[in-house]
């Protein structure tokens, strides 16, 4: 278990501030954010390669601020992966049962992670340059995992790998950490890495963590402007301009104190509708009335960019056969349904 | 082919050309004034001889002796982040920029102020002695090393070196399983690289040893004293040596950099 009390740190002009939270023992968590929020300085510090200014790091339960890297029993993959060069795959491998950890690793330690990450064509290999993207990944986790970490920190490891092997090694990592019952830090800023390979998220920008909770919650419901733009939440409305009546729905219920400021809603939650639908909407409304502006094909959905009547635009995203079928063209006069139980009332700023 | 690409190619070939020929006019100078009968016969001659050894001797102590300094200092420099670290890295470079003359002409100085003239008294003798050449050509070989191996640490990603370490490996482990071996073609590079200049060393040797013949001449020390004494024949075979050592130490860099390439 990670514990992380009151952690200040400066880098240059930059500083991460009162960053606290925990992380127990088999849990997965990844800190997501934007280029330039102060995740890897997170990182890094957490797992003790930056001192903090203020602050603790307690790693079950022990003060972890002064211990060196080689005893705090912990496994690092940075984004280039950092493989041993002069070394074979298997050397590679290996590496880390001369250290601490081979008084605790198995004897079939190295069977079971070579097993587990389908490893053996790769062991009769000398050089590791001539291993592919994918192959390289597999190595790095293996050696990281064969010495059986308290906590394994990886900084977006996944980032220089094409879709489908990223996607492929995402998923076996998950299952692999699962089956170990491996703690995992992760820092990325793609969020469908984030969401497939933790429980929970800690949303940061600018040196903060803005939001904290399980991987769901945190997508559907950011709570404020930047962390809904960084989730790539298309539209974001100040709450004057959506229809009243979906307005009163929104701040029904809050704290008189803390209206909403913006209201931000997924383009495919957007409804369109034309003349061929008739009357009638999923909000209940008459609609914002609006013509469309642009269409761009995306994959089976067609990402549709709609004019409203004071210069606004919002985006709706749907599927291409409802397009063609309510003959939705560039300059087509339609209507506008805002759900309100889709709408994500948010606060000013980060 | 355009003029000006004709010109261009010209420029390039002549010049490469010119200097081969003033490199290959001096080698066989040396062959065609002395034949090679002669400076073979020289090489049997017990003094040339003992030039030859003792310069082996100490440019190996010294090479060898300023490798254990050298490897420290550039590591530090490389990965090091302090306040006077620019000062300190133009000091380790004045060696290389400095006359050897004055490098041996300062050490003189050294063991003539107290501190000094209590170590030449109580712990060892360099001026005139062959630890005064060790010394010599220790300074030289230094600063060079230190160069050549700060630009060889400069060139591991520090990841690496942070990455073994979490993996168990402490400051010396990591030294000795990820930095040195990374650093080995740069090693070998510094040691070869500074055992050539030292043997090749005149000037700082010659201010503090002198050229006692049998006692402190060295190969370059050893040519001046048999083309002064008009020992052309002696002084020739000399340059010859010193001229395939030369040959031998560069080959051998290109060699160590080629396999760094592959």
């Amino acid at each position: 278990m990670i514990e992380v009390q009151d952690l200040t740190v400066r880098y240059g002009t930059f500083a991460l501030r009162d960053v606290s939270f925990v992380l127990r023992a088999g849990e997965r968590l990844a800190v997501l954010g934007p280029s330039g929020a102060g995740k890897t300085l997170l990182l890094e510090t957490v797992m003790g390669a930056r001192r903090p200014d203020r602050g603790r790091v307690l790693i079950d339960g022990r003060e972890m601020t002064r211990v060196p890297p080689e005893a705090r029993r912990i496994a690092y993959i940075p984004q280039d992966l950092a493989l041993f060069p002069h070394l074979t795959v298997l050397e590679n491998l290996r590496f880390g049962l001369r250290g601490h950890a081979a008084r605790r690793a198995s004897a079939g330690a190295i069977e079971e992670v070579v097993s587990m990450l389908g490893l053996e064509p790769l062991l009769a290999r000398r050089d590791v340059a001539t291993l592919s993207g994918g192959e390289r990944q597999r190595l790095a986790l293996g050696r990281a995992l064969v010495v059986r970490p308290r906590v394994l920190f990886l900084d977006e490891p996944f980032a220089s790998l094409d879709a489908a092997t990223r996607t492929d090694l995402q998923r076996s990592l998950r299952a692999i950490v699962t089956r170990l019952g491996t703690t995992v830090f992760l820092v990325t800023h793609a969020f469908d890495e984030a969401f497939l390979l933790a429980d929970g998220i800690l949303l940061m920008m600018q040196g903060r963590i803005v939001q904290r909770g399980p991987a769901a919650a945190v997508f559907r419901g950011p709570r404020t402007v930047d962390a809904a733009r960084f989730l790539n939440i298309r539209n974001i409305l100040r709450l004057e301009r959506i229809p009243a009546e979906t307005a009163a729905a929104l701040v029904r219920g809050r704290p008189p104190q803390a209206p909403p400021a913006h209201v931000a809603i997924r383009p495919e939650d957007v409804e369109i509708r034309t003349d061929r639908d008739g009357p009638g909407g999923a909000d209940g409304g008459p609609g914002l009335v609006a013509r469309v502006v642009d269409l761009f094909p995306a994959g089976s959905r067609v990402t549709v960019i709609v004019e409203l009547a004071d210069g606004g635009r919002i985006e709706a995203s749907m599927p291409s056969a409802s397009v063609a079928s309510a003959g939705i063209t560039g300059g087509a006069p339609i209507r506008v349904h805002l759900p309100a139980a889709s709408m994500i009332a948010l606060a000013e700023g980060a | 082919m355009r003029p000006g690409a004709a010109l261009h190619a010209t420029w390039l070939i002549a010049g490469l050309g010119l200097a081969l020929a003033l490199v290959l006019a001096m080698l066989a100078s040396q062959v065609a004034f002395a034949g090679t009968a002669a400076p073979l016969a020289a090489l049997a001659e017990p003094d040339v001889r003992a030039a030859i050894r003792l310069s082996l001797v100490c440019a190996t102590i010294a090479a060898g002796l300023a490798m254990v300094v050298a490897i420290p200092s550039a590591f530090v420099l490389a990965r090091w982040r302090f306040r006077g670290r620019v000062l300190i890295d133009a000091l380790l470079d004045v060696p290389i920029i400095l006359s050897p003359v004055a490098i041996g002409m300062t050490l003189l100085l050294v063991f003539r102020s107290g501190p000094g003239q209590w170590i030449e008294s109580h712990v060892l003798r360099f001026v005139f002695e062959v630890p005064g050449i060790i010394l010599a050509q220790f300074i030289i070989a230094l600063a060079l090393q230190i160069r050549v191996l700060k630009a060889a640490f400069e060139s591991i990603d520090p990841r690496l070196e942070l990455v073994a370490r979490y993996l168990g490996c402490g400051p010396w482990g990591v030294l000795r399983r990820v930095t040195l071996p990374l650093a080995r073609p740069g090693l070998i590079a510094a040691f070869v690289l500074g055992w050539g200049r030292a043997i090749g060393d005149y000037g700082a040797t010659v201010t503090i040893a002198g050229t006692v013949r049998g006692k402190t001449d060295t190969i370059p020390t050893a040519i001046v004293l048999n083309w002064t004494s008009i020992r052309i024949e002696a002084a020739v075979a000399l340059v010859m040596v010193l001229t395939v050592i030369a040959l031998l130490v560069l080959l051998t860099v290109r060699l160590i950099a080629g396999g760094r390439r592959a």
